[in-house]
């Protein structure tokens, strides 16, 4: 393996919008692999929803995504240098700031997860990891081979259900071959 | 190599500070270490004390440089029998008067942590991560002139209030002992050895001397000889200085050891 890497999106308001691309990884790479090893989303909510909470889903995009923002990526190593083609791509630029939406188109999912909402806006809000993917993929390989991609997709019943008063970031870590 | 040192720190609670960039904690593999520091486990939790009905900070974790300032902190040792290299420093931020200052790096993780939306019923203190726990298996590894970093980073100054905010951060880390070439040599004063020389040796990174460091200083025994370690992949030099009664000797130096 040529090495473990990180990524983490900034803070993006939601969009009022249904679906919306949050985050995605890709690789274009004809001839090196990627190891997706772990996937999280946390959310915090301030405003009342009394309705069904967003679905965060993943799948494989149909198409390699364009546009958003282009993030920085970490080593685990720095000995180690992450493959160019190797892309991560979040829905803004700076926390909290406007929208630079990711074009994407949602393939079957293959993991989602529901975050949280506020009921009522009453007592203390907690922000655990939202795992979206299952946490065997540390052992389990999921790939990613040329030209494909995976996609963070929040998916809500009505736009409304994922208004700008919900800020989400994602997490990123994987390895390259 | 070889895990030399496993070893915790225990960061003492850090107040909010107003501010939107409050840096709480840096792990700092000074130039001059003997180890890489692997990294196996860091978590902030925070007790909030107010309502803050707007978005939580955020906190941040990267590979900062140009750390100073804070306080810096007692490790502790899973095993007494084992020593931390000295260039190994963990440091946290004190109140408003000793703030850490430093640049950030690229995100590697973040985290929210908790906010209290109104200040009622029980409040939950969880164990946040500020890496991912697969680094538990997987080396995250800081090499010699390499730190980690801790960043609040909020919305606003007052999301971050430091009548509210208590933030707390823990870490595990092991220490991997690098590779060395040894160096060494006699002292003798016309062609006898000396003892009580002082030998000073400097390593650096290149034949130019970047981030010289001081090795170590030798006084010579009976006999003379001296020896010391260098970095694989460094340089070395070696300086002589010797009194005897009032007279004072030195040496020419031998730089560009390898």
């Amino acid at each position: 393996m040529a090495g473990i890497f990180s990524a983490a999106s900034f803070r993006t308001l939601g969009t009022a919008a249904t679906p919306q691309n949050l985050f995605t990884i890709e690789n274009i790479d004809a001839t090196k692999l990627i190891y997706i090893r772990r996937l999280t989303v946390q959310l915090d909510a301030t405003a009342v929803l009394v309705s069904v909470m967003p679905q965060v889903k993943v799948s494989r995009s149909a198409a390699v995504p364009i546009g958003g923002t282009v993030l920085a990526k970490a080593q685990f190593d720095t000995a180690n240098a992450s493959n160019a083609n190797s892309i991560v791509r979040g829905g803004n630029a700076s926390d909290g700031g406007v929208a630079t939406a990711i074009t994407a188109t949602a393939g079957t999912s293959i993991w989602q997860q529901y975050c949280m909402r506020m009921h009522t806006v009453v007592g203390q809000v907690l922000a655990p990891d939202n795992n979206v993917l299952p946490l065997l993929v540390e052992t389990e390989d999921l790939i990613l081979r040329q030209n494909q991609a995976l996609l963070v997709q929040v998916v809500a019943s009505a736009g409304a259900s994922n208004p700008a008063t919900n800020h989400w970031f994602c997490n990123v870590v994987w390895e390259e071959d | 190599m070889a895990i030399t040192f496993t070893g915790g720190v225990m960061v003492p609670t850090v107040f909010g500070n107003d501010a939107v960039t409050q840096h709480i904690f840096a792990l700092e593999n000074q130039i001059g270490s003997r180890v890489d520091v692997n990294v196996r486990r860091l978590v902030v939790q925070n007790d909030p004390q107010t309502a803050l009905a707007s978005v939580m900070p955020q906190v941040k974790v990267s590979r900062g440089v140009n750390i100073s300032g804070g306080i810096l902190l007692d490790k502790a040792k899973f095993r007494t029998t084992e020593t931390s290299d000295p260039f190994v420093k963990i440091r946290s931020a004190l109140g408003e008067g000793s703030p850490i200052t430093a640049t950030r790096g690229d995100t590697i993780w973040q985290q929210y942590t908790s906010r209290l939306h109104t200040a009622v019923e029980q409040v939950i203190a969880s164990d946040e991560s500020l890496l991912p726990r697969l680094v538990e298996t997987f080396d995250f590894k800081l090499r010699p002139g390499e730190s980690l970093l801790a960043t609040v980073i909020s919305a606003t100054a007052a999301s971050n209030s430091a009548l509210s905010h208590n933030w707390l951060v823990d870490c595990i880390w092991e220490e991997d002992q690098k590779s060395t070439f040894a160096i060494s040599g006699t002292v003798t004063l016309s062609g006898i050895p000396v003892s009580g020389a002082i030998v000073t040796v400097i390593e650096a990174d290149d034949l130019d001397m970047t981030n010289p460091v001081l090795v170590d200083t030798i006084v010579t025994p009976a006999g003379g000889t001296w020896s010391a370690d260098i970095l694989t992949g460094k340089v070395g030099a070696a300086f002589v200085q010797y009194r005897s009664g009032g007279t004072l000797y030195t040496a020419p130096g031998s730089p560009y050891l390898e």
